[in-house]
């Protein structure tokens, strides 16, 4: 959709993933390895809650975390959510965990010639 | 509305939304949330400090690393639902969004919000430097 000189983009998804610390980089691999175009940021957090829970003393999960923020196509992000559990081992006990928000429009720089091209397909 | 401080009064809901922007750490954050308080009289912001791997950056670097992160700002913005699509668009055009490398900004339903108001009476930080010099 363009609107003035903005090219909003739509169905995009934004996956935040909640992961041990140093384990960001493996996300992120993880989820240019399926061969989806992302973009992502990473930061750090401190994260409280079901760590006490878990280990004796709590000393089994590390209370520092990182976040990563995953930008995905609506209809990637099947795709990129099994190739992130599966590298950072979600499935396990405290190794962390993931949520999927849906976003209703994106915009950023988009090279001519690929607008030229989508304008082309449509 | 949000009750008074100290009312009982339950909160009400106020659907809103979220809009997040991924801006390079050149100090254009603080100008976009100096200009959403002057312009828009939008203060519910904040901005954090990130590594970034932009979209358009190689998928993998050589021996099949990632490519090297640059440090960004993520800043969020809350809006009321009724003048999201306007902040939106104002907020495209100060931190220029179009532009190559001055990355990407979303926006995304809230629930819920409350107002936030800063006490009356309190300095603007820039003026009161400013006097310093």
């Amino acid at each position: 959709m363009n609107n003035s000189n903005i090219t909003y983009l739509t169905d995009v998804a934004l996956i935040t993933c909640v992961v041990k610390i140093g384990l960001s980089d493996v996300i992120l691999k993880a989820a240019r390895d399926v061969g989806v175009i992302t973009g992502a940021i990473s930061y750090h957090a401190r994260g409280y809650g079901a760590r006490e829970r878990l280990g004796l003393l709590g000393i089994a999960v590390e209370a520092e975390k990182e976040v990563v923020s995953i930008l995905v196509s609506s209809e990637q992000q099947d795709t990129v959510v099994n190739s992130i559990c599966r590298a950072g081992k979600l499935d396990a006990p405290g190794m962390g965990y993931l949520y999927i928000t849906p976003l209703e429009k994106v915009a950023t720089y988009i090279p001519q010639d690929v607008i030229n091209k989508l304008e082309e397909g449509s | 509305m949000t009750p008074a401080p100290g009312s009982d009064q339950p909160l009400s809901k106020k659907a809103a939304k979220l809009i997040t922007c991924v801006l390079p750490d050149d100090g254009s954050d603080k100008t976009l949330m100096q200009a959403l308080r002057h312009e828009r009289q939008i203060l519910s912001t904040n901005s954090v400090a990130c590594r970034g791997i932009a979209v358009l950056q190689c998928a993998k670097d050589k021996h099949d690393r990632l490519p090297e992160p640059t440090l960004v700002r993520k800043v969020e913005v809350v809006v009321a639902d009724h003048e999201a699509d306007a902040v939106f668009d104002y907020i495209h055009e100060k931190a220029n969004i179009g532009h190559k490398g001055s990355g990407i900004m979303f926006m995304g339903p809230l629930i819920n919000m409350t107002t936030f108001e800063l006490p009356e009476g309190v300095p603007d930080e820039e003026a009161r430097y400013a006097d310093r010099r």
